[in-house]
């Protein structure tokens, strides 16, 4: 499930991009406590690396959140203060059978 | 928005007397009015004014964040409620320090405590030299909080 607030340029192949590089880190796998760490790294690092190569003048924040499911209930909330035209975020929910994931990408202009 | 650039003209004046070479720069004034140059475009290339304050909003969140959450119990449809408001009211406590330049963005978590595992994580691509980020955790009983402010100088 995916959610744009947009005036940037990031907009929907985002999306796409951040699924596939979560699908590529979790997926297949069960929740480990030992391994999490090492997901959510790679997790914002590919989906980092796959916004650079789309060579916009934009600074990015990545953030990535994994959560064992236990039935515990989680909430999420953003708020910024921007340029509406120019700056926009997009966030993608996944999950499998012991997980969730949450990925939230933040593009701001530069100039 | 005001753009104002200021012109140097530096004039070097070389050579001088046979066998002796002199370099002298030497300052002088724009032959036209300053005023004229002013437009309504701006572009700082410098370093901001003043630097983010990530003490102040470190206890702006600390405060908002404990004052708002201390005794109360984990409820699905409150959380989701309270998220929203922390990131409404941290946003307008920022303004009032009226950060020029800066670009800021909010995140705050919610969750149930209940014995389940998380992790999170983020990574930016931006300037080191200028943009910054303030985080702060709180726990209780029932529930926990994480909330981020990341500033985002505009260049």
């Amino acid at each position: 499930m995916e959610e744009y607030q947009n005036g940037s340029e990031v907009g929907v192949g985002a999306g796409s991009l951040l699924w596939f590089g979560i699908e590529s880190v979790l997926g297949g796998d069960d929740y480990s406590q030992t391994h999490v760490n090492k997901w959510t790294a790679a997790i914002v690092e590919r989906c980092l690396t796959q916004l650079v190569k789309i060579n916009k003048p934009y600074k990015y924040i990545v953030t990535c959140s994994v959560m064992q499911k236990t039935g515990a209930g989680l909430h999420t909330a953003n708020s910024c203060y921007w340029d509406t035209s120019m700056d926009g975020s997009c966030t993608v929910r996944w999950e499998n059978r012991t997980m969730y994931c949450v990925v939230s990408v933040f593009a701001v202009c530069i100039a | 928005m005001f753009r104002i650039i200021t012109v140097h003209f530096w004039v070097l004046q070389g050579g001088g007397r046979g066998g002796e070479k002199k370099n002298k720069a030497n300052y002088s004034p724009p032959s036209f009015p300053l005023h004229s140059l002013k437009s309504d475009l701006t572009l700082r290339l410098t370093r901001p004014n003043k630097p983010f304050p990530i003490t102040t909003i470190s206890h702006i969140l600390k405060e908002e964040i404990t004052h708002r959450l201390r005794d109360v119990r984990y409820d699905p449809v409150r959380s989701r409620e309270m998220t929203l408001t922390l990131c409404e009211v941290i946003r307008t406590r920022m303004k009032e320090f009226m950060i020029s330049r800066y670009k800021t963005v909010i995140l705050v978590h919610i969750g149930q405590l209940n014995g389940q595992g998380l992790q999170i994580s983020s990574r930016c691509l931006w300037d080191p030299n200028f943009d910054t980020f303030v985080s702060h955790s709180f726990k209780n009983t029932s529930l926990f909080c994480s909330a981020t402010v990341y500033g985002i100088y505009f260049e």
